[in-house]
C-alpha cells in the first residue's frame, strides 16, 4: 500500500491538470458506486484526488415536507433511508414531541427502542451484504440479505409493515406487542447468534477478506473528529461516541449496553464493528422483552382525543390507527432539534415552527451525507482497486445522502 | 464545567431553553463570527452537524449546529450558532424574448470551513439551496442541483418553478 500523508488544506489545492493525471468517472449508473458519481484523478493507478458528485437521486425532500401538514412528513422521512426507516421516523417524532411538549408513556418508549434495535440489525446486515458483493463474494451478499428476512418479519409482526412502518406517532406507538412475539423473537435471536458464528468463519476471519481490508482506507481518530464522520465508522476510528449513550432517547437510559470501539479505523475495523453492534442489539432486544413495563402505548393527550370507535379498538386490540385528527396538529412556535443513532450513524433533524399548519423550516442531515468526507480523504494514496473496498466498508447509501 | 457560564464568556447574546435542550448563540456582528467560532472550538465543540439557512421575508438566517466528540460533558449538547443577514432587493430583468423574471441576489457570510472542516459539504448545500455565499470556502460549487437551477435558490420561500411552456401549449 502506498502510504501518503495527506493534509486537509493541501488536498483542496491539488494540481489536477488533465495532462498529468487520468480523470476517471465512476458511476452514476451502478458499477459498484450506487446512484452517485465518483470522479477520480489517477497517477498511474494511484488515486490522487476524489470528488464525490452526489445528487442523482435528490428528491427535494426538505422542500416537500415544508409544504405539507406536519403529520404528512412521517412517510416522507421514511422514504429517504429505506434500510433505516424506523430511526428516521423516530427522529422526526422526537423533534415534534419536543415542540409539542408531549412525553410518551414508558411502555411506548420500550417499544420504540425494540423496533429500533430490530431495524439496526437489518440495516447492519444490509451493509455487510453490500460490502460482500463489493469484494466479489456473492455468498455473503445472499446470506446477509436472507438473514435480514426473519428480522423484517419480526417488524411486520409488530408494526404491520415490512419496511416503511410509520409505527411511531407523536405521543406513542401504534400497535402493542402481539401475542407470541416474545417466543418468535427469541427463536430469531438464537438463529442469528448461530449465523454470526458462520459469518465469522467464512467471512470475517477469511484471509482473503483480511488481506483486502486491513490497512485499507484508514481514518485516524483526530481526522475522524475533524471531518465529523458518524456512526459505526466513527467508532471504528476509536472515538467513544454514541447518541444512545450521550443524548439518550426512547428507553436507552434504562437499558444496559456497551458501545464497541476499534483502534485502527481501517476497512476491516468497520466490518468488525458492525458484527459487534449486531451482538449488542441482540442483547438489548432480550433485555427489552424482559423488562418491558405494562401500561398505555400512547400518551394521555392523544388518547383523550380518540373517538369512541378508536377507543373501543384500542381497548380490545391494543391498536391505534393513524389518528386522522393529527392532520390539524399545529406545534407552537419555536425551534427544536433531535438526534437519533441510526444504523449508519447519526440522524439530525432541526425544525423551526411558526405555529402554522406547515413546518416553516425542516432541516434534515443524514448519516451518509456526513460520511461523504470519507471519499475525499480516505481513498487518496490507495490504488484504484481499493476504491470498491472503501466504498463498501463505509456502508454508504446514496438516496439517503441526496435526500 | 458549567456550559452556561462558559458560553456567556464567549458571547452575551445566548438563548437557552433547557427543556428542549436548545442552546443558541446569536451573533449580531458578522465580523465577530470567526472569533466566536474559534473560541467555541477551543472550548471543545469540534465538528459541524448541520449548516442551513432559514428564509424570512426580509432576512436570511444562517445556522451552524455544532457538537463535540472529544469533550465528555459537551457530547450531549447541540449548540446552534446563528447569524442573520439582510436580503438585497430583488432585481427585475428581461431576456431577449421579452420574458420578465426576477433575480434574487445572494447574501454573503464568512465561511467557517477554516475552523470546522466538517462543514464543507453542508455549506455547499446551503449555498445552492439558499443563495448564501460563504466567503473563504475552498470549494464553493453546486452539490446536488442540475445546471438549470443555476441561481434560482430553490429553498427560498418565494421560489417558483417554471413550467415547460413548449410542451403544455
Amino acid at each position: 500500500m502506498n502510504e501518503k500523508v495527506y493534509n486537509i488544506d493541501d488536498l483542496q489545492n491539488v494540481n489536477v491538470d488533465g495532462e498529468k493525471y487520468i480523470i476517471l468517472q465512476i458511476g452514476p449508473s451502478h458499477p459498484g458506486s450506487g446512484h452517485m458519481r465518483i470522479k477520480v484523478w489517477l497517477d498511474g493507478d494511484i488515486i490522487v484526488k476524489v470528488d464525490p458528485d452526489i445528487g442523482f437521486v435528490h428528491r427535494t425532500s426538505e422542500w416537500l415536507s415544508e409544504r405539507r401538514e406536519w403529520i404528512k412528513a412521517v412517510p416522507i422521512v421514511e422514504r429517504i433511508m429505506l434500510p433505516d426507516t424506523v430511526h428516521a421516523n423516530l427522529a422526526y417524532v422526537l423533534t415534534v414531541e419536543k415542540l409539542l411538549g408531549i412525553e410518551p408513556p414508558p411502555r411506548a418508549q420500550y417499544l420504540r427502542s425494540l423496533v429500533a434495535e430490530i431495524n439496526r440489525i437489518t440495516s447492519h446486515l444490509y451493509g455487510i451484504g453490500i460490502f460482500g458483493i463489493f469484494l466479489g463474494s456473492s455468498t455473503v451478499y445472499m446470506w446477509a440479505f436472507g438473514d435480514r428476512e426473519p428480522f423484517i418479519d419480526l417488524m411486520e409482526m409488530l408494526t404491520g409493515a415490512r419496511i416503511t412502518t410509520s409505527y411511531i406517532i407523536p405521543g406513542g406507538v401504534r400497535w402493542d406487542l402481539p401475542n407470541g412475539f416474545k417466543e418468535r423473537a427469541e427463536t430469531v435471536l438464537q438463529y442469528m447468534e448461530r449465523r454470526l458464528k458462520d459469518y465469522e468463519d467464512i467471512w470475517v476471519k477469511n484471509p482473503v477478506v483480511q488481506a483486502r481490508t486491513i490497512n485499507v482506507g484508514t481514518l485516524k481518530k483526530e481526522d475522524a473528529i475533524a471531518l465529523g464522520v458518524v456512526g459505526p465508522n466513527l467508532r471504528a476510528s476509536g472515538v467513544y461516541y454514541d447518541t444512545r449513550k450521550h443524548q439518550p432517547y426512547a428507553a436507552y437510559s434504562n437499558i444496559d449496553f456497551e458501545v464497541p470501539t476499534m483502534k485502527n479505523g481501517d476497512s476491516y475495523d468497520r466490518l468488525l464493528i458492525r458484527v459487534e453492534e449486531i451482538k449488542q442489539s441482540i442483547r438489548m432486544i432480550r433485555q427489552i422483552l424482559k423488562d418491558i413495563p405494562e401500561g398505555k402505548i400512547v400518551a394521555d393527550q392523544i388518547y383523550n382525543q380518540l373517538n369512541p370507535v378508536m377507543k373501543k379498538n384500542y381497548e380490545e386490540k391494543k391498536r391505534v390507527m393513524f389518528p386522522a385528527f393529527m392532520i390539524h396538529m399545529r406545534p407552537p412556535a419555536g425551534e427544536a432539534a433531535a438526534k437519533v443513532e441510526a444504523g449508519r450513524g447519526e440522524i439530525f433533524f432541526y425544525i423551526k415552527s411558526t405555529g402554522d399548519k406547515y413546518p416553516y423550516r425542516f432541516r434534515w442531515v443524514t448519516p451518509s451525507f456526513r460520511n461523504l468526507p470519507y471519499f475525499t480523504h480516505v481513498a487518496v494514496g490507495h490504488r484504484l482497486a481499493d476504491l470498491p473496498t472503501i466504498y463498501g466498508s463505509i456502508d454508504y447509501f446514496p438516496p439517503e445522502a441526496d435526500r | 464545567m458549567n456550559i452556561k457560564d462558559e458560553l456567556s464568556k464567549i458571547s452575551t447574546n445566548i438563548v437557552i431553553d433547557e427543556k428542549k435542550a436548545n442552546y443558541k448563540i446569536v451573533v449580531d456582528d458578522l465580523s465577530k463570527l470567526i472569533d466566536i467560532a474559534n473560541s467555541l472550538k477551543n472550548l471543545g465543540f469540534d465538528h459541524v452537524v448541520s449548516v442551513t439557512g432559514i428564509d424570512y421575508p426580509d432576512k436570511i438566517e444562517v445556522v451552524w449546529h455544532v457538537s463535540s466528540y472529544s469533550v465528555d460533558n459537551l457530547k450531549g449538547i447541540n449548540l446552534a450558532l446563528s447569524v442573520a443577514v439582510k436580503k438585497p432587493e430583488p432585481i427585475k430583468q428581461s431576456d431577449p424574448q421579452g420574458n420578465i423574471y426576477i433575480k434574487r441576489p445572494p447574501v454573503t457570510v464568512p465561511s467557517l470551513v477554516s475552523v470546522w472542516p466538517s462543514g464543507i459539504f453542508n455549506e455547499r448545500e446551503a449555498f445552492e439551496m439558499f443563495g448564501i455565499i460563504f466567503e473563504g470556502h475552498p470549494d464553493l460549487r453546486y452539490l446536488m442541483l442540475p445546471e438549470d437551477f443555476y441561481e434560482t435558490w430553490p429553498m427560498r420561500k418565494d421560489f417558483t418553478y417554471q413550467r415547460a411552456k413548449v410542451f403544455i401549449e
